[in-house]
């Protein structure tokens, strides 16, 4: 069985003020809205976080394309909205702020993203030492209720941490889904997942199609 | 423990991995003037005369994705033609998992014409329109996108999901076109050269882009004859910088000491460079290869593909991996056609178009490597086993 500490949290962009982590991000100012979320939703967990993960994974549903929108809107020719239109470069602000280096694995299934970033996250469980991040960002712009970060943190210990931040919960995942059925839920895509973990207390959520169940850790 | 069983690719050089590979070893440039009238008509912003006589056009007159579909496919069939039919069969029935590896290559029909962001990301929906084309039935599949790091940190994926027995083969996908969004884009950050790609070259000036798509099999058992193995693969990310490597080069050392073998024997044969000939890329790589080589009495070839058919963003690292195997196949190298001077400060001795080419290299192995932004890097070890 293998644990998930799910943090989410929601944040405002543009930056209403300079964020503490400015002066570790040089020209913070020029970040897109997932590059910037992901650094200030990971400033304000680091606290809950014991320690660093041995694999991150960045799960981008919609990809980049707030930022494909706006740097053809204007007028294709800023070289600083261009670098964001690439995935990948949201994880150099991030590893700066987090001060670690590491494997990097950015992936887009949609409308399956973060389901199957983290079904790919389970594949880099290898050993008992392992710690695997799947980080989401969720756009406004791609139909999320708002601009929000998950923190999906998997690990094979299954002993339940209490946590001081209100949007962080445990779940317990399992791998290996049996033919016999207690109630569940399937899903299909990631607005679902999101809901059931928002409003489902009872049922277990099995995804046949990526390889793992996952339940409330009671 | 995972096997490149097949492999098929289009390119500038054309449709076919043997164009592709004639072109490297003839030292063709394929590249030649492109026909901005069949872009989308929206592009209001015009592009630098001086990047018109190098960068590669599309490869037909369709819209992009259509193009793009229509050459993973054929890349697909060559592959799939290049397997005994019993091995067809096998991998159509088996345990199959699909990765298409990709940046900005789709996205033109879409975001020209778009209102507001799309909701859904444009590389998702071309996989499953050509699995659905292709008639194939994957256990799994994902799109990754490690910039130009992508093809080989799909490979990654690939064999840990052999290694964990999820599927028992894994094509790679990878196509990049090119298009006014990239054009636009890389053109702002001064990266495109109105010379050659010249990687290492004391006069390089940055890279052409290129269009390119490939199909990689990987399998869990040794099916073709040439026995390719992927000893190991890897990746690593450092944050340094968005769009360049930093001066030490420490996140792409570690990406490589990861794949050499675990006694240090490292008698390793060739590299293929990821070689952008950009100044500080190609100065990097330079310095690695030294440090983890070259000081330790170790002196591989090293080449490229870029100066022949572009940089192909995310499938540069699958066409540098059909090339290596390629040498491995016939015995033979090709050289940096461009590139004659090399830049003085390096330290690594490459293939350059005024040396002479080794006529029985006796090539064991090649080691590829792949650069990308927000500082991923890649790299993977390829052995042929008698």
């Amino acid at each position: 069985m293998i644990q998930m500490k799910l943090f989410r949290q929601a944040f405002e962009y543009p930056a209403k003020a300079e964020p503490k982590w400015a002066s570790t991000v040089e020209r913070w100012y020029q970040l897109d809205a997932a590059a910037f979320g992901l650094v200030e939703v990971f400033s304000q967990l680091k606290s809950e976080l014991e320690r660093p993960p041995t694999f991150l994974i960045l799960a981008s549903p919609g990809s980049s394309s707030e930022t494909d929108f706006q740097f053809v809107q204007s007028g294709a020719a800023s070289p600083s909205k261009f670098v964001h239109t690439l995935p990948s470069v949201r994880a150099a602000p991030l590893l700066q702020v987090m001060k670690w280096q590491g494997p990097v694995l950015c992936v887009q299934n949609d409308p399956v993203t973060w389901l199957s970033g983290i079904a790919d996250g389970l594949s880099y469980l290898t050993d008992s030492n392992a710690l695997v991040w799947v980080l989401t960002v969720h756009s406004k712009a791609c139909g999320s209720a708002n601009n929000a970060v998950s923190l999906a943190e998997l690990s094979n210990d299954t002993v339940k941490k209490k946590f001081s931040t209100p949007n962080m919960e445990t779940f317990l995942i399992e791998t290996t889904i049996p033919e016999e059925n207690s109630p569940t839920t399937q899903l299909t895509n990631d607005t679902d997942f999101w809901n059931w973990l928002e409003n489902e207390r009872k049922l277990s959520f099995d995804s046949k199609a990526h390889g793992f169940r996952i339940c409330r850790h009671t | 423990m995972a096997w490149i069983s097949g492999f098929g690719c289009t390119s500038a050089a054309g449709r076919s991995k043997e164009d592709f590979w004639q072109g490297l070893i003839a030292g063709q440039d394929h590249s030649r003037p492109l026909n901005f009238e069949n872009w989308p008509a929206q592009v209001t912003v015009p592009v630098p005369a001086s990047m018109k006589a190098y960068l590669q056009p599309r490869l037909s007159e369709e819209s992009q994705k259509e193009n793009l579909l229509l050459n993973l496919l054929h890349s697909w069939q060559q592959l799939e033609n290049s397997l005994k039919s019993t091995d067809q069969l096998t991998l159509r029935n088996g345990k199959l998992g699909v990765i298409l590896a990709s940046t900005k290559g789709f996205i033109d029909d879409v975001i020209w014409k778009a209102s507001v962001p799309p909701a859904l990301d444009t590389i998702s929906p071309l996989l499953t329109e050509f699995l659905k084309q292709a008639e194939l039935r994957a256990l799994r599949t994902t799109c990754v996108s490690n910039a130009c790091a992508s093809s080989l940190s799909a490979l990654c994926l690939a064999e840990k999901w052999i290694d964990l027995g999820l599927v028992d083969n894994v094509l790679i996908l990878a196509a990049d076109a090119v298009g006014p969004f990239v054009v636009q884009g890389f053109s702002s950050l001064r990266v495109l050269t109105a010379e050659k790609t010249k990687s290492f070259s004391k006069d390089r000036s940055g890279f052409y882009l290129g269009e390119a798509t490939a199909a990689v099999l990987v399998t869990k058992e040794r099916i073709a004859e040439d026995g390719l193995w992927v000893r190991s693969v890897a990746m690593d990310a450092e944050g340094y910088a968005v769009t360049r490597p930093s001066q030490s080069g420490d996140s792409l050392r570690r990406a490589i000491e990861q794949v050499l073998p675990a006694n240090k024997s490292m008698n390793l044969d060739l590299i293929v460079a990821h070689g952008t000939a950009t100044v500080v890329n190609d100065s990097v790589e330079d310095q690695v290869f030294s440090q983890l080589f070259y000081q330790q009495g170790f002196k591989p070839l090293i080449t490229g593909t870029k100066w022949s058919v572009g940089h192909t963003l995310a499938a540069s690292g699958a066409l540098d991996l059909i090339a290596g195997c390629e040498m491995l196949k016939t015995q033979k190298v090709f050289s940096i056609a461009n590139t004659t001077d090399v830049d003085p400060s390096f330290q690594c001795s490459y293939l350059t178009a005024d040396r002479a080419l080794p006529q029985t290299p006796t090539l064991k192995n090649f080691l590829v490597t792949s650069l990308g932004f927000g500082g991923l890097h890649a790299a993977a070890w390829v052995e042929k086993i008698s």
